[in-house]
């Protein structure tokens, strides 16, 4: 139980600094943020009571304590535009992002998992060599890219999947496609790698010798001793994913968090852009936290001290 | 033999998992079907609010105020005025316009329509506590009488040419309207009632059981903003959406080969246009011989034909040709950029200069494009122009408001067809929702001409007065009207009975039909 | 049946081969070729807006790549728009690199408080996502070349630093390490002169693998309209403006995609071989 409460505990830590660096990054940076969002055309008026409104012209320590107490109530400022609460804007656009994210995910698990291992089949023959090049390829491959060219022929010549925007299921399919496919290229080369490192390690050639056959091993040792890095990988590649997100739901039109940061950037309206991003940060940061406290699911010898 | 049991076992498990991870992309795909009698209708501009009685974007307006409201007069699609929920209209005098009410009407939540809403509604508009940017339309107001329950009479303090054109933007609201509810959740009497709204996702509503006039032929209509153009178009030529506005201009021609889609096309009530801040440091704000050199350095044709592509015409005037009382006979704007060269000369600008051009992301179509050709024919002549994009949010907002910038290059759409709604706010320094407009320098017989359209209810006056306005400001600019884009959209051919007005604020889908 | 596999001797492989061309190849390309032809990326040439490339239907020599919706030549704004790219690229990682490896020589040398101070705040700006933190700070400044440089510094320097630190705090206790401090030399003299070369090859692995993440984001932002602005073009600018009429000519959001490809591709391709070479042990690419 240390464990977890010292890893609670720490991410708790990180959370905070996490949300002073949004603090300062909006306060402290060299442009003004009433100043960039007037665009530098605003009356010297517009100014004063633009910063007014944001806060911006109380000591900085008065403001960074009204942010503290705001985050720790659930009060996250209101926006630019309209005044209203931004978490009111926020609420409803968690699910689609976390849908989004999860369904890439576990997809990208599903089939990455088999493919893998079916690549680690052969190492050294001609398809393992294909395969290493077409996956270490795709990996490169930008993301917000494959998503037009999916567009392209999958919505527009073929006319399979909608183009946008959230609806049935099938609206899913692109969005998670351009986000997945880089990062299945991904997991097949690290399943694929790891299989092959654990292969040639003592403990395995131990068991080879006993006469134990290939799957066995691969499928009760090497898979296993695979699943927790693979699993941290995962976790840390979750934040690439939500970075992927914020371009992709713009492409696709996505109601989610990201459109909604990049909407909120653009639009300069600083309160709804520190509520977005400190959200989206924390789901990554929680979901880690998790991460970790699985290793003791996935591998009897980590024990929660 | 235990290592082939082995081996099959771990086969079967790899393609169960295989199958399954295949099934359910498929399996999603299959609930994916879309529900018939639904209009998906998209939008290059997202709503802000709901609030019609504040907002004068185009998306708030034009459509949540025409889907869920009605304005006491409508206008038909030649531009004549129509009964809305007014039925008849007579001007007993020169400040006090009467109107018969429609009967038996009733609003979404079933309050019944009266005079009272009527009061209620421009009294509402005129509140000087109502930050609204609609203010101009509505100040010439005093009163609002009830002389029975179906018959109002409008006061003005002075007579006021617009009040008609004017009124086709009110939206008529129920006596309890609550600012908080109606910003998110409108109840109108028009031909649509509000169903659901997430910001930035989508707009829904369906059809009024119990509206007054024909019943819409569509059960309901999803509207969708998708700022992204080439999301908007490739959801069009998909089929996800049955009609789109704001088709970029080099898609006509690809659009209109496509054989489910075809293009609507409109003289729009817009003029793109260079304006300048009021504080606009010197050169470009200073000596008027410099906006005549920028004046004479753009090549409008080339634009037209090139950026435009042929979907917009040459400015004719300061607004659009549709407008009431556009001059016919402005002679065209030339295009000599020696003569340019020379009066930056003459104005002591012999090697040009430095100027930013701002303009908003996303407010227009071509925006963009235009003012990267624009910067590139001025800088011929000398002016070397710094493109600068302001956030996406267009008129109204703090930058076409405040004033010390050189140059903003954006459109201004006349709504309401009277050029009083383009000339008070843009020419008038009293308009209200301006802020410290003391140093714009428009000329006595400018503010003069302004005030006489406005201030006359005798059309051949108000026509007068804005023809020789038109003059002055064509021979002298403060803004330099650039082009007169066409509005454009692009349709499903399921989609019957669609036609495009002249002004976006009362586009129309109460006749527009679902076929195969 | 492995020894030789396992401990395989260094050498250049074809993917440090691919890499080296690829990452010097396409700089030299973007710099060079567009004063040798001299291209004008902003020109527009009147009446020839959406050309395809030669040797399609309608093509000009004159336009290799064709143009875009306003009649500019898609090849010189591919090239200007790579080299502000990889300037931005370069100069971001370079700085990073140097901010990430101070740091994290003096935490890793003197652990304690400055340690513990460095690495939290490295900590702090790793737990982002990185295009998300990138995304706020860009918000807080005007676009442009610089504030994306001073972003994608920001972002950058943690992960040089984290791994600085390890490096050094392992090598700290090695005899030509210890040896001059004994006698007496100054701790900075001991960090720049003894460890600093020591922990540079973790430096130069990282630098290759930084520019392509960040040739990414930086593509991403411009992609979504917040990176480099109009008219100056990027890779994602012409991305996302070219998709518009993909319809009409796929070749507009071609061309911006292959050449991301390529550069991140042979980024990573000198990014993994360098950590191949330096380290035999790792299992190849």
């Amino acid at each position: 139980m240390t464990f977890v409460l010292n890893r609670f505990i720490q991410m708790l830590v990180t959370l905070f600094l996490m949300a002073t660096l949004v603090f300062l990054a909006i306060r402290l940076t060299p442009g003004d943020p009433a100043q960039i969002f007037l665009g530098d055309v605003g009356s010297p008026h517009q100014y004063e009571s633009l910063r007014e409104l944001m806060g911006l012209d109380r000591p900085l320590y008065v403001q960074y304590l009204d942010f503290l107490q705001g985050l720790v109530t659930g009060d996250l400022g209101e926006s630019l535009f309209d005044g209203q609460p931004v978490m009111n804007r926020i609420s409803h656009r968690i699910l689609p992002t976390v849908t989004l994210a999860l369904t890439t995910m576990f997809a990208v698990v599903l089939l990455g998992i088999p493919l893998g291992l079916l690549a680690a089949a052969a190492p050294g023959s001609f398809l393992d060599v294909v395969i290493r090049i077409v996956t270490y390829s795709i990996q490169a491959v930008a993301n917000f890219w494959l998503a037009i060219l999916l567009i392209m022929f999958f919505s527009i010549r073929l006319q399979w999947f909608p183009t946008f925007g959230q609806g049935g299921p099938a609206h899913l399919v692109l969005p998670a496609a351009s986000l997945g496919i880089p990062f299945l290229a991904r997991v097949v080369r690290f399943v694929r790698g790891g299989i092959l490192e654990v292969l040639d390690s003592d403990f395995v050639r131990t068991a080879r010798s006993k006469g134990l056959s290939r799957v066995v091993v691969v499928t009760k040792h090497a898979f296993r001793v695979t699943l927790i890095p693979l699993v941290t990988d995962l976790g840390l590649r979750l934040g690439w994913l939500l970075g992927g997100t914020v371009i992709i739901e713009t492409v696709f039109a996505w109601p989610g968090l990201g459109s909604l940061t990049v909407d909120a950037v653009r639009t300069r309206d600083y309160p709804l852009v520190e509520a977005s991003v400190l959200i989206l940060s924390a789901f990554f940061l929680v979901t880690n936290f998790f991460i970790d406290l699985s290793y003791g699911l996935l591998d009897p010898r980590v024990r929660y001290g | 033999m235990e290592n082939q049991t082995n081996h099959a076992r771990n086969r079967l498990l790899v393609s169960a998992v295989l199958v399954a991870a295949l099934l359910v992309p498929l399996l999603l795909f299959g609930f994916g079907m879309s529900q018939s009698g639904t209009l998906v209708v998209a939008h290059h501009e997202g709503f802000a609010t709901l609030d019609v009685t504040t907002s004068t974007r185009r998306s708030t307006l034009g459509i949540a105020r025409v889907l869920m409201f009605d304005p006491l007069i409508l206008r038909d699609s030649d531009g004549s005025f129509q009964p809305g929920l007014a039925t008849a209209w007579r001007q007993i005098d020169d400040l006090t316009l009467e109107l018969d009410l429609r009967q038996g009407v009733t609003f979404h939540d079933g309050t019944p329509f009266d005079a009272e809403s009527v009061r209620f509604t421009i009294e509402k508009l005129l509140d000087p506590d109502q930050r609204t940017a609609q203010g101009f339309l509505w100040e010439g107001i005093i009163e609002v009488q009830i002389i029975n329950d179906f018959q109002v009479r409008i006061v003005t303090a002075r007579p006021f040419g617009p009040l008609m054109a004017h009124l086709t933007l009110g939206a008529m609201l129920p006596p309890n309207f609550d600012s908080e509810v109606n910003t998110s959740q409108p109840v109108g009497t028009g031909p649509f009632q509000f169903v659901s709204w997430s910001p930035g996702e989508e707009l829904v509503v369906e059809a009024n059981p119990d509206f007054w006039g024909d019943a819409p032929g569509v059960e309901r209509v999803v509207f969708r903003p998708i700022i992204e153009d080439a999301t908007r178009i490739a959801g069009v030529m998909s089929g996800d959406i049955h009609i789109a506005f704001g088709v970029p201009v080099q898609l006509v021609s690809v659009l209109d080969a496509t054989a489910d889609v075809s293009i609507a096309r409109i003289q729009s009530p817009i003029t793109q246009h260079i304006s300048l801040g009021g504080d606009a440091r010197p050169p470009v704000g200073g000596d008027p011989r410099v906006l005549q050199a920028i004046d004479l350095a753009i090549d409008r044709e080339t634009l037209v034909r090139d950026i435009f592509q042929g979907q917009a015409e040459m400015p004719t005037s300061i607004y659009s040709p549709n407008v009431f009382a556009a001059h016919p006979n402005l002679p065209a704007k030339v295009y000599d950029p020696e003569r340019a060269i020379e009066l930056l000369a003459e104005a002591g600008y012999p090697d040009g200069f430095e100027a930013d051009m701002w303009y908003t992301a996303g407010a227009e179509l071509q925006i963009a494009d235009a003012v990267v050709a624009i910067s590139q024919q001025l800088a011929a002549v000398g002016i070397i122009v710094n493109i600068r994009v302001a956030a996406d949010w267009g008129v109204g907002g703090p930058i076409i408001n405040g004033r010390n910038f050189d140059m903003y290059y954006n459109g201004w759409a006349t709504y309401t067809l009277d050029p009083d709604f383009y000339v008070w706010p843009n020419f008038h320094p009293n308009a209200r929702n301006r802020e410290g407009t003391d140093t714009y320098e428009f000329g006595a017989e400018v503010v003069s001409l302004v005030e006489q359209g406005r201030f006359n209810t005798d059309p051949q006056v108000r026509t007068d007065a804005y023809h020789r306005l038109q003059e002055i400001l064509w021979e002298n600019p403060t803004r330099l009207p650039v082009v007169q884009p066409f509005d454009l959209y692009a349709v499903r051919s399921e989609v019957q009975g669609f036609s495009p007005r002249s002004s976006q604020m009362w586009w129309d889908l109460r006749q527009v039909t679902l076929g195969n | 049946m492995a020894s030789a596999e396992r401990y395989p001797r260094r050498r250049f492989s074809l993917a440090l081969i691919l890499g080296l061309v690829g990452v010097f190849g396409l700089t030299l390309m973007v710099f060079l070729l567009p004063i040798v032809f001299s291209m004008d990326p902003f020109k527009i040439h009147s009446g020839s807006y959406l050309l395809k490339p030669v040797p399609f239907e309608g093509s000009s020599w004159r336009h290799l790549l064709g143009t875009d919706q306003l009649g500019r030549d898609t090849l010189a704004r591919l090239m200007i728009g790579g080299r502000a790219t990889l300037i931005i690229a370069w100069s971001s990682v370079l700085l990073a690199g140097a901010i990430g490896v101070v740091a994290g020589l003096l935490a890793g040398y003197f652990e304690g408080r400055i340690d513990v101070v460095v690495m939290r705040i490295a900590e702090a700006i790793m737990a982002f996502p990185m295009v998300i933190l990138a995304l706020l700070l860009v918000a807080t400044t005007e676009p442009g070349p610089a504030s994306l440089i001073g972003v994608f510094t920001f972002v950058g320097w943690p992960h040089f630093a984290k791994i600085v630190r390890g490096g050094t705090i392992a090598l700290k206790n090695e005899e030509y390490v210890v040896a001059p401090r004994a006698l007496g030399a100054h701790s900075l003299r001991v960090i720049f002169r003894h460890l600093l070369p020591n922990v540079f090859p973790l430096f130069a692995v990282m630098v290759p693998l930084q520019i392509s993440t960040i040739v990414y984001a930086e593509a991403g932002l411009s992609f979504i309209g917040v990176g480099i602005q109009p008219p100056d073009p990027s890779w994602g600018a012409m991305l996302s403006d070219g998709r518009a009429y993909m319809l009409v000519t796929p070749w507009l959001v071609t061309w911006p995609g292959v050449a991301l490809l390529i550069t991140v591709l042979s980024a990573n391709l000198l990014g993994d071989s360098l950590q191949d070479w330096l380290n035999p042990r790792r299992r190849g690419i």
